[in-house]
């Protein structure tokens, strides 16, 4: 296997002080230098889960999560489901570690072309599915074929769809006489089966962030005999077989492997998920009182009483999980920017992470590209400015002030009331807003659609993932109905961009379309937090949630 | 003796310091029922009150977590202490208080008239009126009532008056069939029958005759029935489903702060004795209308 050719310039600007060596571990890493190899060169050793030798055998952990309609994986939209009964059976072809690290999982290794437009995927040879066949390269096209599926309807598609499809004409004309086009994979041989154990994927434009895009959420590899279908008994690769899955009651799983691919673990015998509602605070009860191991995550505002416990441990992550407002950009009044803009300005950050977030959150500057994002660029402080907002208000068409609603969660808490600092800090500029509160299971039924709506974001390790899910034209993530053409161009450019201070100048772009034109509000960026009773070993907490059962022991 | 004997109770009622107190409703000589409208008063004035008594917006952010009596930096004085975002729970208490009393009022009210209307048709004219309207009580009666609020304001969204309908909907069958066994029970007296013969109209017997002969009785119900809606409110309040934020209400108050109950308890515990001491002041207003009916 060859070096990319960008590899030894990434070493040369890091060894210049030109790149930092967060920046040097992942951008090598995803240019296929093996982690090992990258810590090695910046002098460090690249960290590992807890020793096996150390780990308890057996038992069963109790979680209190969400049970959920999984049946169609590569399309889930609410990852908590998906840490609990589909990723202990299905796993990810990569996994990119706490430290923003991408390192192979089910592959065993990946190159990229000097034009970053050629990607080929090593499959991890020896690796089993729990029926006993091989796991191949064919395996790996199907999951991809049918993630990029329009009609599966992943958001996938939003971060791999600028360079894997294209748009068709079908010949058919919409009722207003326009023609209907159809997403479809841009080239036949946009991916590739080369052999047994190896899989190219061929894109349409460059692109150098392909291995993070295999960790996103609903990339799991399903066995392509069960056409995209999960349940309990589903075949998989990971060490847990669903036994039982009772939506919205409980979920079984049980460990089928005495022995993992990866060489460390499964510890566990069983996994046993109560699905305890919407209300963490059933979940945190069941586990002060002991009835449950762990949880999926806890709020600030649930903290003391678990650090009141002295047999509960808090996870914590600093993360670029955050919270927009944002308005529909296709209706009134959110057509006009200038009303999300005037928003912004009256949007006071400090304020909100002071009492909303009780301070465990960090500033944002309302571009949803956080400081930890390695091509973050500083544009400097948004300041805010209620009387600014009301001129820009007034250049809108409200020169009296504007009427809005917006639609919340009542859970997690912590968002129902930053969004009450807000709408008090609004109104300071004019900006009157009601708040209506809905059930989490309803509001997930509709983000995409409610006119003006507060909506929680996971983590992503990069800015430009998280543009291109939730920002990009069409994408199927992209609630706000963002479209502009010189965003949607910017973001394609840096996906093909290696040179870091050509990435941070396209992104500096980017960021200042979210700032000036963006359909969001989004003042800060938050630390994440979970909880577990001290029997449980091996637990970390990752910036996206993600639960990995496969790393997770218990003294019985 | 001489002279004519007065009868003891003709004379106990002509004295003059008697006079007064017979023409005093009977709640007044019933201390339990005294209490309880005390009670509910002072909960009605403070309401009513609500821009002169609160020393604080119920929406202002001031300082998070001042325990009861500490000064704001302006030199107001947090007397319930504040909440996690820095509003004064006192002022919050008896605005919410506003918000609480209104809607329950609103929404036993509405509640009542469809209620009313209902059993008044059902029980006067009988027959396939009465089975229609009976069946579609019972219907509605079967559900658990909470079940039906939560299905109504999950799907239709909570609100003022999204709650106002789901209390209309699922009280109205139960007091529809209270005044049905009353108006069995009426229709069949002499002056609904005077009135028939007068040739009066259906509408006037029903409202002018037989609804002022069940008024008492309907009375205690609507007691009763206002403290179970201010606690269907407290608990919508408490589902998430109530009022919306950030005007207070009793029962969002309690569930705003409940996790952080073990270290901050004069967050939740103010707002839970705000409910508590309305609810109880109803029942006993109640009660104490129940013992005057009872010695008419």
């Amino acid at each position: 296997m060859t070096e990319n050719s960008h590899i030894p310039k990434l070493k040369n600007w890091y060894q210049n002080g030109e790149l930092s060596r967060r920046d040097f571990l992942r951008q090598s890493t995803l240019l296929g230098l093996s982690a090992t190899a990258a810590y090695s060169f910046v002098g460090l050793t690249s960290p590992s889960p807890a020793a096996a030798q150390n780990m308890p055998m057996g038992g069963t952990i109790r979680m209190g999560m969400r049970v959920l309609d999984v049946s169609s994986p590569h399309a889930i939209s609410f990852e908590e489901a998906g840490s609990a009964t589909i990723r202990p059976v299905c796993d990810f072809l990569v996994r990119t570690g706490r430290d923003n690290i991408t390192r192979p999982w089910l592959l065993s290794s990946w190159e990229a072309t000097d034009d970053l437009r050629t990607w080929t995927l090593h499959v991890r040879e020896g690796v089993n599915w729990q029926n006993g066949r091989l796991f191949t390269a064919e395996d790996v096209a199907w999951n991809a074929k049918h993630v990029l599926m329009p009609e599966v309807g992943s958001s996938i598609l939003g971060l791999m769809g600028d360079y894997m499809l294209t748009e068709v004409d079908t010949g058919e004309k919409d009722g207003d006489g326009n023609a209907v086009m159809r997403s479809e994979l841009w080239d036949a041989n946009a991916i590739e089966v080369v052999d047994s154990s190896t899989v190219r994927l061929n894109l349409k434009n460059a692109q150098g962030a392909v291995p993070e895009h295999l960790f996103h959420f609903p990339f799991y590899m399903l066995d392509p005999e069960e056409d995209g279908v999960y349940g309990a008994g589903s075949n998989g690769t990971g060490a847990f077989k669903l036994v039982e899955h009772n939506i919205g009651e409980n979920a079984v799983l049980e460990r089928v492997m005495d022995s993992h691919f990866m060489g460390e673990g499964p510890f566990l015998d069983r996994i046993e998920i109560t699905d305890l509602g919407e209300d963490p605070n059933a979940a945190l009860s069941a586990l002060l009182t002991d009835q449950i191991d762990g949880v999926y995550e806890i709020s600030e505002n649930q903290a003391p009483m678990v650090m009141a416990n002295d047999s509960i441990e808090i996870y914590r992550a600093t993360t670029a999980a955050t919270a927009v407002v944002r308005g529909k950009m296709n209706q009134p009044p959110f057509d006009n920017p200038k009303v999300m803009e005037a928003l912004r300005h009256a949007s006071n950050g400090e304020t909100i992470i002071a009492r909303g977030m009780r301070d465990n959150a960090a500033l944002g500057d309302h571009t949803h590209v956080s400081p930890i994002h390695p091509e973050w660029a500083d544009l400097g402080p948004f300041p805010f400015d209620p009387e600014k907002a009301k001129a820009i208000l007034a250049e809108a068409g409200y020169p009296d002030g504007i009427d809005l609603e917006i639609n919340v969660k009542t859970q997690p808490s912590w968002e129902l009331d930053v969004v009450q600092v807000m709408v008090e800090d609004w109104a300071k500029a004019g900006i009157n807003v009601k708040i209506q509160t809905l059930p989490a299971s309803v509001f997930w039924d509709r983000w995409t659609e409610y006119p003006f709506s507060f909506t929680a974001w996971g983590h992503r390790p990069l800015g430009m993932m998280v543009l291109s899910l939730a920002y990009r034209t069409g994408a199927p993530w992209n609630e706000s109905s963002f479209s502009d053409a010189e965003f949607d161009s910017l973001l394609t450019d840096i996906g093909g961009t290696i040179d870091p201070e050509g990435r941070k100048e396209v992104m500096a772009k980017l960021m200042t379309i979210m700032r000036e034109r963006g359909p969001i509000v989004q003042p800060f960026f938050m630390q994440v937090a979970t909880a577990y009773n001290k029997r449980v070993k091996g637990m970390a907490m990752h910036p996206t949630k993600y639960v990995f059962f496969d790393l997770l022991a218990i003294e019985t | 003796m001489s002279g004519v004997e007065v009868d003891p109770v003709i004379a106990r009622h002509t004295q003059p310091a008697h006079r007064w107190r017979a023409r005093l409703p009977k709640i007044f000589f019933s201390p339990v029922g005294l209490v309880g409208g005390f009670i509910c008063l002072f909960w009605i004035a403070v309401s009513l009150a609500a821009p002169l008594l609160s020393p604080f917006g119920p929406t202002e952010q001031v300082t998070p977590f001042q325990t009861p009596g500490m000064i704001a930096p302006d030199g107001r004085v947090f007397w319930l202490g504040s909440d996690h975002l820095g509003r004064d729970i006192m002022s919050r208490i008896i605005w919410g208080g506003r918000r609480v009393l209104f809607f329950s009022t609103i929404a036993t009210g509405s509640a009542y008239a469809v209620g009313v209307s209902l059993g008044l048709v059902a029980g006067y004219f009988r027959g396939w009126i009465d089975d229609l309207v009976s069946s579609f009580a019972n219907v509605v009666l079967s559900f658990p009532v909470l079940v039906l609020y939560v299905v109504i304001i999950s799907t239709f969204g909570a609100s003022g008056l999204n709650i106002v309908v789901a209390v209309t909907f699922a009280s109205a069958p139960g007091i529809m069939r209270i005044v049905r066994g009353i108006v069995l029970d009426l229709r069949s007296r002499d002056y609904v029958a005077s009135a028939q013969t007068r040739g009066e109209g259906a509408t006037y017997i029903m409202f002018r005759e037989i609804l002022p002969n069940a008024t008492p009785l309907l009375i205690v119900d609507a007691c009763l029935r206002l403290g179970y809606t201010t606690i269907t409110i407290g608990v919508l309040g408490f589902l998430g489903l109530g009022l919306p934020p950030p005007q207070p209400d009793w029962g969002g108050m309690i569930n705003e702060t409940r996790a952080m109950a073990t270290f901050a308890p004069h967050m939740t515990v103010f707002p839970c004795i705000a409910i508590s001491s309305f609810v109880l002041g109803l029942n006993l207003l109640a009660d104490g209308l129940r013992e005057s009916t009872l010695k008419d």
